[in-house]
């Protein structure tokens, strides 16, 4: 701005100079030549009036005229005389005070002297082209027909302009120095109130009327950045808390492996002190070969997924590369906790392999006979044998796919779920019963407690037949010889205040290891594999227990100490 | 010019996580191997010794062109020499446990013949070599001092050990193949145990400019 303001007066000034010295220059010499005119002329008649005067005297005209010169010469400064010639009529130089005149030629030929010969004065103005000056000459015939010229020469308008230059450059030089100061002072005027402006609140500045449409326009575009940047901020924060409280990690990493973003539930799955890892690499979090393989798979372009154990837990990585315009600028990490479902797939894998060996084991057994008997290898005394042997298995066989059957049903939610009030002192009593035979064999003694009343509770009458029929079976048979079976069975409005009937299945059996109380209510899951076959299970009882009492809302306890007995407590809320 | 050598030493850095890190996994699957005597797990260690291998080539090509390009001095000169000595052994820890599980597929050691506490020896070991490659993630000097402190431990169980197996022997002397692959396994164990130590001696340097022998 200074600048060319700067520019602006020091070429206004320049043009404004030229123009004045040019047009003051061509009106002075105007003037300057119009007045040596007047002087010449005057001169020249002067001269001419004398020597009419003198016309009779003794001393001849040129010996006058060397006189006059010579004795002006000596009083005179200025020794730049006017040239004066005198000619004889015929145009003979008879005088001059420049040059001698025996050297010059004839005069008659030039204008200003023929004019004055003929009508009695005569002027002329000659310009030298290589001298740079202009003379002017103006002629008079005086009374005895002899011509006396007067000459002065003055240079040209070029020579005068010319000589102006030094001066010129004076001023220009002055004018630059004052344009300067000038600009400066002008600028820092102007200047002053825009830098003072309040551009948080463009409006409210008292200032140059030009400048109020740009203020408008910023106070606009303020505004609209300020709502930008609310809106950017609220985006922020929001993704913040997203991430914050995602109970999977997610690292956002970029296409160096540095982390940009991690939120607390990485650092807690990783297992790291909050420390300041942004900026640091991702394998300083974690190296393991997992996070290596997403990473650097995630990095060439393509989602990788991994699954990292760490401390017995397991967790899926999953990377997904992130795109700017072609170019991989980064990763999204997601941590996912899957210990669960891990479990829960290692468990289905457990199943259906139990699932086949249970049921190939009878029906190797069945086929075998069946062979023997179709070829008629068998004696005709052991066929009966063969015959109970193979019922015996498929009865095995019906047994585990009714148990596998209800179970299912159970796990699908489908058993026809007619609730109805069902006495379970009646169910305990019919158990007992059915299970007095086997009792009998094993020298096991069954007996029931009844505490309180009343004892029924709403369900369906089959699975609970089935659950409380599963625990004594098992509590008879993992029993020692002349143990005893307690089924004791808790009333409603005894006791504790909560409302539910309690029953409690209490043997004094070989127990349950406590690393495997877990896990017994797993479909086939056996505490002594090898003694599974001789008492004969399917290894789905307490895994029906278990489904049964979710179907009737129970609560089931299971405390047991090896060697000494086990008790299985189901507890069924009422309404 | 400095941009390019920065971002070369943080690759290198980055390069030497990452083999740690797959030293770290190669040793975890051996001990899963050795202890449950899975053929499966097994032979998942070979490939992850390949790569450990490879690695190790790449961080080597990357150190010398960085010691020739770029003439590094002071801590970087440190890290890079120190780095193409730390691959070396970590690259051994890859093969000394690869050994390891060529002796679990000759299943002379099963689970239930087990009677030598291995498993402790195992664990140690691979505390050690994790703590010498987070030592060298954190750069961390407390914890490098303690992975060399640990060396002593771990060579006290190997001894013990040892005395156990020779007892072993003189009461059933059956169990010779047993016994000797069980030496072997424990001897392996106890060289990792070692490698790790040299790590952390050149995590100590790369980060004070002192090895071991300079104070001795």
């Amino acid at each position: 701005m200074r600048r060319k303001i700067l520019t602006n007066i020091f070429f206004l000034a320049v043009v404004t100079i030229l123009i004045t010295t040019a047009l003051i220059g061509a009106v002075m010499y105007q003037q300057l030549y119009h007045h040596m005119r007047l002087t010449v002329e005057n001169e020249a008649l002067m001269i001419s009036a004398v020597l009419d005067d003198h016309d009779n005297q003794r001393l001849s005209v040129p010996t006058l005229l060397t006189d006059i010169s010579r004795r002006i010469d000596e009083k005179s400064l200025d020794k730049n005389l006017s040239r004066i010639t005198y000619l004889s009529i015929d145009g003979t130089v008879l005088y001059d005070n420049h040059e001698d005149p025996a050297k010059m030629e004839n005069h008659s030929d030039r204008p200003e002297i023929a004019a004055a010969l003929q009508v009695g004065k005569g002027e002329a103005s000659r310009f030298s082209e290589t001298l740079g000056r202009r003379t002017f000459y103006y002629a008079v015939r005086s009374k005895n027909g002899s011509v006396i010229r007067v000459a002065e020469t003055s240079v040209s308008v070029w020579y005068s302009v010319l000589s102006t230059i030094p001066f010129l450059l004076l001023i220009g030089m002055i004018v630059l120095i004052l344009a300067i100061i000038l600009a400066n002072r002008q600028t820092a005027r102007i200047i002053a109130p825009i830098n003072n402006i309040n551009l948080d609140d463009p409006e409210s500045n008292e200032i140059y009327d030009e400048i109020l449409p740009l203020l408008k326009r910023i106070s606009k575009q303020r505004s609209e950045i300020d709502a930008q940047i609310t809106e950017i901020q609220k985006k922020q924060k929001e993704f913040d808390f997203i991430v914050a409280n995602l109970r999977e990690g997610f690292v956002l990493v970029n296409s160096h492996a540095s982390i940009v973003s991690i939120n607390q539930s990485a650092f807690k799955i990783l297992g790291v002190d909050r420390n300041d890892y942004i900026g640091k690499l991702i394998y300083t979090l974690n190296r393991s070969a997992a996070m290596q393989c997403v990473v650097s798979h995630a990095l060439t372009g393509s989602s990788a997924e991994d699954v990292l154990e760490i401390e017995n837990r397991y967790y899926q990585l999953l990377a997904n590369p992130v795109h700017e315009d072609g170019k991989i600028i980064g990763i999204v990490l997601l941590i996912l906790d899957i210990t669960e479902k891990h479990e829960a797939e290692i468990r289905r894998k457990e199943f259906s392999a139990n699932v086949s060996h249970e049921l190939k084991t009878p029906l190797t057994a069945i086929s075998g006979y069946a062979e023997i008997l179709k070829n008629n290898l068998a004696k005709p005394e052991d066929i009966p044998y063969f015959c109970e042997k193979i019922f015996n298995e498929s009865a095995r066989m019906t047994a585990l796919l009714n148990d596998i059957m209800i179970l299912s049903k159970l796990d699908e939610n489908q058993i026809e779920t007619v609730m109805e009030q069902v006495d379970l002192l009646q169910i305990a009593n019919d158990v007992k019963e059915r299970l007095s035979v086997l009792g009998k064999e094993k020298h096991v003694q069954i007996s029931i407690e009844q505490q309180g009343f009343p004892t029924t509770v709403t369900g369906v009458h089959r699975i609970l037949d089935e659950m409380i029929f599963n625990l004594c079976e098992n509590a008879v048979k993992y029993n020692k010889e002349n143990g005893s079976v307690i089924i004791r069975i808790t009333g409603t409005h005894q006791g504790s205040e909560e409302k539910c009937v309690k029953l409690c299945v209490i043997d004094t059996g070989i127990g349950i290891p406590k690393e495997d109380l877990d896990r017994v209510f797993e479909r086939f899951y056996r505490v002594d594999k090898s003694r599974s076959r001789d008492t004969g299970g399917t290894g789905l009882g307490l895994s029906i227990v278990k489904h049964g009492a979710l179907l009737h809302h129970a609560k089931v306890e299971l405390s047991s100490i090896p060697g000494t007995g086990t008790t299985v407590c189901l507890s069924f809320p009422t309404t | 010019m400095r941009n390019k050598f920065d971002e070369q030493l943080e690759l290198l850095n980055s390069e030497l996580i990452m083999m740690g890190g797959l030293c770290e996994e190669v040793i975890n699957l051996t001990t899963k191997a050795l202890l449950s005597g899975n053929p499966l797990l097994a032979r998942e260690v070979f490939p992850l010794v390949e790569e450990i291998e490879k690695k190790e080539r790449e961080i080597e090509t990357l150190c010398l062109k960085l010691l020739l390009q770029q003439q590094p001095v002071a801590k970087d000169l440190r890290l890079i020499s120190s780095a193409l000595k730390m691959i070396t052994d970590m690259a051994r820890v890859g093969t000394q446990a690869a050994d390891i599980t060529e002796i679990t597929l000759l299943e002379n050691i099963t689970k239930e013949n087990s009677n030598i506490h291995i498993q402790d020896m195992a664990l140690a070991t691979i505390d050690m070599v994790n703590g010498s490659i987070s030592a060298f993630v954190q750069r961390d000097l407390e914890l490098a001092q303690a992975v060399i402190d640990y060396d002593d431990i771990v060579d006290e169980m190997f001894n013990e050990i040892k005395d156990d197996l020779i007892q072993l022997i003189g009461q059933d002397p059956s169990i010779g193949e047993y016994a000797v692959d069980m030496l072997m396994v424990s001897k392996y164990f106890e060289k990792i145990g070692d490698h790790a130590v040299n790590i952390a001696e050149w995590v100590v340097f790369s980060i004070t400019g002192i090895h071991k022998e300079d104070h001795e």
